[in-house]
Formats: C-alpha cells, structure tokens, sequence
C-alpha cells in the first residue's frame, strides 16, 4: 500500500505541481489546489500506465479519495 | 482599428508588460516588499532537509549517486518553480492601475512561463527521464528524438498528445450503431438505431459544435449519451459535420443555421411524420441553434409554426461579455491576424486552435507530453478524451470570422436586432420554447455564469443544470454506481445568479436522468419505432463519412 501511495503523490505532484506534498489517504482529488477536471483525465491516464490496468474516469473524479483510487489498484491487483 | 505592429504582438502582451513595469517603479517600497518576499522564499528552500535521497541498492554505485544528484535537482526546481509562480502571481496582482484585460494578458503569460520552467521539462532534472536513460542504455533518449522529429515531420506543431493507433472512430469511438440518411455538402445527419420498439414520437436532433468532430456525446459504448438516449426510448439524429476544405472560405454562420441546423431538423421531422423536434446544440452549436431559434421566433404565427417543440443547449455561451479564460486571445488585433492568415487558406487551420486551447493548460497539455514523449521516449498514452481533443477539424474563414467579430468581440448576439440573417433580425428575448441548459462550473471554455445568461434573455420555462465538472466531462457523464459528481439543478427561467444556486439543492451522480425525465415530458407518448423513410434511404452506415476526414 505505501508503494502504491508514493507513486500515487509522485503522479500527482507531477500533474498538478501545486499538490504538495500533504496528500494522505482522506485527501480528495478536489482538495488539491488547481485541480480541475482535465487533470481527472491526466491523471487516469498516468494510472493506467504506472499501474498497467484500466481505470474508469469516475474513479478519479473530484470527490474520490485517494484511498478509494488505493483500494481500487489493490482490487485490480496491481 | 489596427493598431501598427499588430501583427507582431497580436495578443498586445508588450505593451500590457511595459504597463505593469512603469506602475511598478511609481510603487518602490511595494516593490521592495515583493522582493523580500521572493528572498524569503528562496531562502526556506530545503529547510526539511528533503534534499537527500536514500540510495537505490539495485544500482551500482555511480548510478544511484546520478540519480539523487538529479531527484535533489528536481526537488530544488520544484521549489523554485513554485516560488517563481507565487512571485509573478503576486507582481501582477499587487499592482494598481491596470485594466482587467492587461491582468489576464499578462496571468496567462506568467502562467506560460511557470509551467516552462518546471525541472520536468528538462533532462538533468527529470529524474524519470535520467533513470530510463540508464535503465534503456540511452534508447530511451533516442525514442524521444525519434518521436520528436515524427511530430515535426508533421507540421502541424504540436505535441502528440494521445496514441492516434489506439483507438479508431467508428470501431472504438463514435460506434452507436446507426445510418446516415441525408448528405449535403456542409453536413451528414445520423438516425441511431432504435432499441426499443416504441419510442418518444417526438425525435431529438443534436446540432454539435462545427469546431471540433461531433462524437464528444458518442465516445465509447459506456459513455456515450447518444447511446443512453437511444436505450431511453428516443428517436436520434446527429449533424456531423463536413470538414471544411479551401473551397468551403465563404461558408457563413447562417450556412451553419440554415443548411446545416434547420436542413437536418427538417429531415428529421420528415422521417419521423412530426411537426416538432427536440433540438439540442452544444457548444458553438449551441450557438447556432440559439440564433436559429431567435431567427424562427421572428413573426411567430403559433406554437405549431416553429419546427422545434422544445431545447436543450449544452456548455453554451450565448451572452460573450465575459468569455472566460479563452478571452486572452480574442482582442481586435489577433482576429484581425488570423482573418489575414486565413485569407491564404480559406479557413482556420486547426493547429491554432488547438494550441490556443492547449495553452489554457500548458502544464497538462504541452509540457506533460513533452516531458513523456521527448525527454523518457514513451508512446504517448491511450485517451478516448484526448483523441476526440486532438481530432481537429478546420473552420471556414467567413464562419470563423463572424464567430470571432459579431459573437466574441462585439456580443451582437446578445443586442436585440443586431444581427440579420436571411431577412430576419435576431433577438434571443422571441424565444417562446422550453429550454433545458446545463453548465459545468470548471468550464475554462464556455464559462458556465456566461451559458446562464440565457436564463433571463429567453422567454419561456428554462430548467438549468449546473455541474461540478468541465466542459467535457460535465456532459460525459453517464450513470454508474461510481458517478459521485455533483450538480444543482431547477427552473431558472428570469432569475438571479447567486439566487438560483443559493436556492438549489446539491444532488450526486449523473444529471442524464433528471433530463431524460424532462425529456420524456414534453417528447410525446410513445409509438412504433420509425422504420425507413423512402425520401431518406441509408447512405451508409454510422459515423459516416465526413467524421472521418482529416
């Protein structure tokens, strides 16, 4: 679970560079200053690609947490 | 007028910068006080000690002492990105006497310059790129040469920002089955299949956006509303439009209202033997339709003497006095440079548009890929999104024009009268039918308080809409046991702003429903699906042709 934490903040502060580094597992997407919902889109695709499975763009919407996106990755495996 | 120079500086960005500087040096002690800061800024850098990094065990030793030499880089880049943001944000926020127009000019071009800046775009600080560097044996700088000089091979200068062999229209995108039925040479009408065996007499024709390929509401099989549409017992029709070529420079807007809009609309009602259709425009279509109404409403006989029963418009401005951040580049300088440039051509080619909306969100749009495809060699990913957003289309010149000088710059659609089309005077207050309008509140493009503007021009019952998202995913919004967005939603017709939110109560998930239900209400009993009409035989099947020209 940290793995898929740390690589989850470094893909978030890598798309919205704004994000700092105070994401834990409560934090919403829309928390993070200066999201919006193309970053959504961004950011679905980052996952897809560091976790190699699919991700639905409802799981990274505003009001998801990251430990929804957590729980999710550790359900599809990854 | 044209100011001298024009040409050079379309968007006015020196003259706004020169501005800024000379209020600046009246304002000494303030500019003081903004250079401590940025010193006291510069001088927190590193103050957790985060500048050290644990060595990597699976590298020999040169090599992880290279990569945290570069992540402490980055990490110092970060910071000074970051402080250089909040610096160039507060030099222009701090100042007085200057006009709202130079503030946004001269946001946009900090904005530029933040986001260039970023460690990520450059080698040496890209710790990403410096480990798959040493982890390919430099093949992975050598993919990123490689697709660099693809994208310049091209000529359209602009980063690949989805994989074009990943997904393909009409097989992944834009597949609800259906049928074209009527061909002319500015647009192909769609009739989906029905899946029901009665459906909702009155039929729902989409007039799309002329600026970008129609299947943004026909993606994939699972978000598509089309689909949702079709599966909720209505009768369907999609304009697509015809990619506009040299020979199209003097197709107007009104072409767009008449031999477009109203051609399809009348095609519908033939095939389907009704007086009335539901029209829906999003976007610039819903500009078009917009106007089409008001030029229908002109000299209103009775209900039954306008061919549309009822609307909806989606993510559509209609009053543009405050356009939004797309506003930067609309001053009567740049519209007069591109009206020169499209005079060579005949239309906009779609590279400008397309970097104009990439450099909204440079972060995401340019400097991600650039990073990605360029400095770490990858593929550029898979996105059905980013496909529909980088299957461009162009725009005829005189269209274009008028898009830009009567709506944008001078907001005649707005002014009673202003505007005369085919005889008719245009005014949005004739306007005596139902509409629906949704907004999405993170729309950088169609700003949602400027689609709620319509609310107290049109004079009938409006229900509006208002989601949390943006402007493609607010209306990709399908139902799902996921969907935890947000709207509002309640009749607006002649109210306030701030009043109507406040009055609102928040509701999750998709707001497809809640229109389907308001749909249903006014298309209609059910009957027997329509079967093929002989005036309309098939002219092939769905998406057609025209979706499909580059």
């Amino acid at each position: 679970m940290h793995e898929i934490l740390a690589k989850l903040k470094d893909g978030i502060q890598e798309i919205m560079p704004g994000a700092g580094r105070q994401i834990v597992l409560e934090t919403t997407i829309a928390d993070i200053p200066t999201w919006d919902s193309l970053h959504s889109v961004t950011l679905q695709m980052f996952l897809e690609e560091t976790f190699k499975t699919s991700i639905p763009l409802d799981l990274v919407q505003g009001d998801s947490t990251i430990g929804d996106i957590i729980h999710y990755l550790r359900g599809s495996g990854s | 007028m044209i100011q001298p120079g024009a040409f050079l500086d379309p968007l006015g960005i020196l003259p706004s910068l020169l501005k800024v500087h000379k209020a600046w040096l009246k304002e000494p002690e303030k500019l003081l006080e903004l250079v401590m800061d940025m010193n006291s800024d510069l001088t927190s850098f590193d103050k957790d000690g985060s500048l050290t990094f644990s060595a990597d065990q699976s590298y020999p030793h040169w090599k992880a002492g290279l990569l945290n030499m570069t992540r402490a880089c980055s990490k110092l880049g970060s910071e000074f990105q970051a402080a250089y943001g909040r610096w160039s944000k507060e030099y222009i926020r701090r100042i007085e006497g200057i006009e709202g127009r130079e503030r946004q000019i001269l946001s946009f071009l900090a904005n530029q310059i933040t986001h260039a800046i970023s460690p990520s775009n450059y080698f040496w600080t890209n710790p990403v790129a410096v480990e798959k560097f040493l982890d390919s044996n430099g093949m992975s700088l050598l993919t990123g040469i490689g697709n660099l000089l693809e994208d310049l091979a091209r000529g359209d200068h602009l980063i690949q920002i989805t994989d074009p062999e990943a997904l393909e229209v009409g097989r992944d995108l834009a597949n609800t089955p259906g049928f074209v039925v009527f061909r002319n040479d500015l647009m192909e009408l769609i009739q989906y299949s029905p899946t029901t065996k009665e459906v909702h007499s009155v039929p729902i024709v989409f007039v799309q956006a002329w600026i970008n390929k129609y299947y943004i509401v026909d993606l994939t099989a699972e978000n598509s509303m089309i689909r949702y549409l079709v599966g909720a017992g209505f009768t369907v029709f999609m304009i697509s439009w015809k990619n506009p070529g040299p020979d199209m420079r003097n197709v107007g807007f009104d072409d767009y209202m008449f031999r477009g809009a109203l051609a399809g609309i009348e095609a519908a009602r033939d095939i389907c033997g009704v007086q009335q259709v539901h029209a829906v425009g999003y976007c610039v279509g819903g500009a078009v339709l917009a106007a089409l109404m008001a030029w229908l409403n002109f000299g209103y006989k009775g209900v039954d003497s306008i061919p549309i029963k009822h609307w909806t418009l989606l993510a559509t401005v209609v009053d543009f006095s405050e356009p939004g951040e797309i506003g930067v580049y609309l001053t009567e300088n740049s519209i007069a440079f591109l009206e020169e440039l499209m005079k060579k051509d005949g239309y906009l080619h779609p590279a400008y548009l397309a970097n104009a909306v990439r450099l909204l969100r440079p972060e995401i749009l340019v400097w991600r890929y650039f990073a990605h495809n360029y400095l770490q060699g990858e593929k550029p990913p898979k996105s059905e999104f980013l496909f529909w957003h980088n299957d461009h289309t162009r725009i005829p010149a005189s269209a274009c024009s008028f898009l830009l000088n009567q709506l944008y710059l001078q907001n005649n659609l707005v002014q009673k009268d202003k505007i005369i089309l085919a005889n008719k005077p245009l005014d949005l207050r004739r306007i005596r039918q139902p509409l629906y309008a949704v907004g999405a509140e993170q729309d950088h493009l169609s700003p949602w308080k400027g689609t709620f503007k319509i609310c107290s021009l049109v004079n009938a019952p409006i229900r509006y809409t208002l989601v949390r998202e943006g402007h493609v995913t607010g209306f990709v919004n399908p139902p799902s046991p996921r969907n935890r967005k947000k709207f509002i939603s309640g009749d607006a017709g002649g109210k306030d702003l701030d009043q109507w939110v406040f009055s609102q109560e928040e509701k999750q998930g998709s707001w497809w429903p809640e229109w389907v239900e308001w749909l249903s209400g006014g298309c209609g009993p059910v009957v027997p699906a329509p079967e093929g009409h002989p005036k309309y035989p098939p002219l092939g099947k769905a998406p057609g042709r025209y979706v499909m020209e580059s």
